[in-house]
């Protein structure tokens, strides 16, 4: 159990610093810019290419300058580095693993981003720069809560084939024991 | 033991069909929307694993089949573009290209770091693309995974009755 604990500690922990790594990167090029490394901000920038839009209009922007993400993938990161801090806070605290949240509450936390990209671009709303961070940020803060259990489960799954196929010919651990 | 659901094959199909779209141009518009495509490679591998698994698929199976669909979606990213391009008549070079000098009104001094990914051969360019992809589709794709798993997976370990005991021999 302390075994299983501590490998949860570890998963939150490391899932939690790549989440924050990757939301300094995308929040890196205005810094990076006014620093002097411009080559360096391109590169961050080309680097969210592929998984952002980028567009100016649309994004948060931090001393006259848009992030390397739109606003609504800023709140997707910053909502999931929360939820992954939150996670860690939980699982420091516990003896046992927590539950998964109910299945359901994955698309319900994707209703209001789903409803606020539609409306705004029906026209039926403004669709703000705020407005669409603060619905990302649910939506990446509750996946968060699903992500760091089926990370630590996949870790187990690995460990224990990795254990399975150690074993010689066959012999489970605790026969061997 | 229960059997463990294959996710080889769910992987593979969903991250190369996921990944060919989001290489060809104007539909690979949808992954700048929050990676979409590559979510979606991991959601229908889910599915897909879902539906084969005779239990309840657990959500680090569902994480490990999306994380494979997405590294397998980096390659048939480039892949697809890679095809485009050549029927379009453009290369890697000439969009990266085009990309940074969008960028430069931002960044006025990069025009070194522009001249320097212009002097890479085109497949340097390509191979390292493809290697940034999988950095970064693979864990898009177990989130997706995950949250294919939580949306279509109905069973729970309660509504799946016990194997029969087997006779003592």
């Amino acid at each position: 159990m302390r075994t299983a604990r501590g490998r949860r500690l570890l998963v939150c922990v490391a899932v939690s610093t790549l989440a924050l790594s990757w939301c300094a990167l995308a929040a890196s090029p205005p810094w990076l810019h006014h620093t002097g490394h411009d080559g360096a901000a391109m590169a961050v920038r080309l680097l969210f290419l592929p998984v952002c839009h980028q567009i100016d209009s649309r994004s948060l922007h931090v001393g006259g300058e848009p992030l390397a993400v739109c606003a609504r993938c800023a709140g997707l990161y910053a909502g999931f580095l929360a939820g992954c801090l939150a996670g860690l806070w939980i699982t420091a605290r516990r003896a046992t693993p927590p539950a998964f949240p109910p299945g359901r509450l994955v698309p319900l936390a994707a209703l209001p981003l789903a409803a606020e990209w539609a409306m705004g671009h029906a026209g039926l709303i403004e669709s703000t720069a705020w407005g669409r961070t603060a619905t990302g940020l649910i939506f990446g803060c509750v996946v968060a809560f699903y992500f760091l259990p089926a990370i630590d489960e996949m870790c187990g799954e690995i460990i224990e084939a990795a254990r399975r196929r150690a074993a010689p010919h066959g012999r489970s651990h605790a026969a061997a024991s | 033991m229960q059997q463990q659901v294959d996710i080889w094959r769910p992987a593979l199909i969903s991250g190369a069909i996921f990944g060919f779209i989001a290489g060809v141009p104007f539909v690979n518009l949808l992954n700048c929307l929050c990676c979409s495509l590559i979510l979606g490679a991991g959601v229908m591998s889910s599915l897909m694993m879902v539906r084969a698994s005779a239990g309840p698929l657990g959500y680090g199976r569902a994480a490990l089949g999306g994380f494979v669909a997405g590294v397998v979606a980096a390659p048939a990213s480039t892949v697809a573009s890679s095809l485009f391009s050549i029927l379009m008549g453009t290369n890697v070079k000439e969009q990266i290209e085009q990309s940074s000098r969008m960028m430069e009104q931002y960044l006025p001094d990069a025009g070194e770091a522009s001249r320097v990914l212009a002097s890479i051969p085109a497949i340097m360019i390509t191979l390292m693309v493809t290697l940034i992809l999988v950095v970064v589709f693979a864990p898009f794709g177990a989130i997706g995974g995950v949250i294919g798993r939580a949306i279509f997976e109905r069973r729970t370990p309660a509504s799946v009755p016990p194997p029969p005991l087997e006779p003592p021999t």
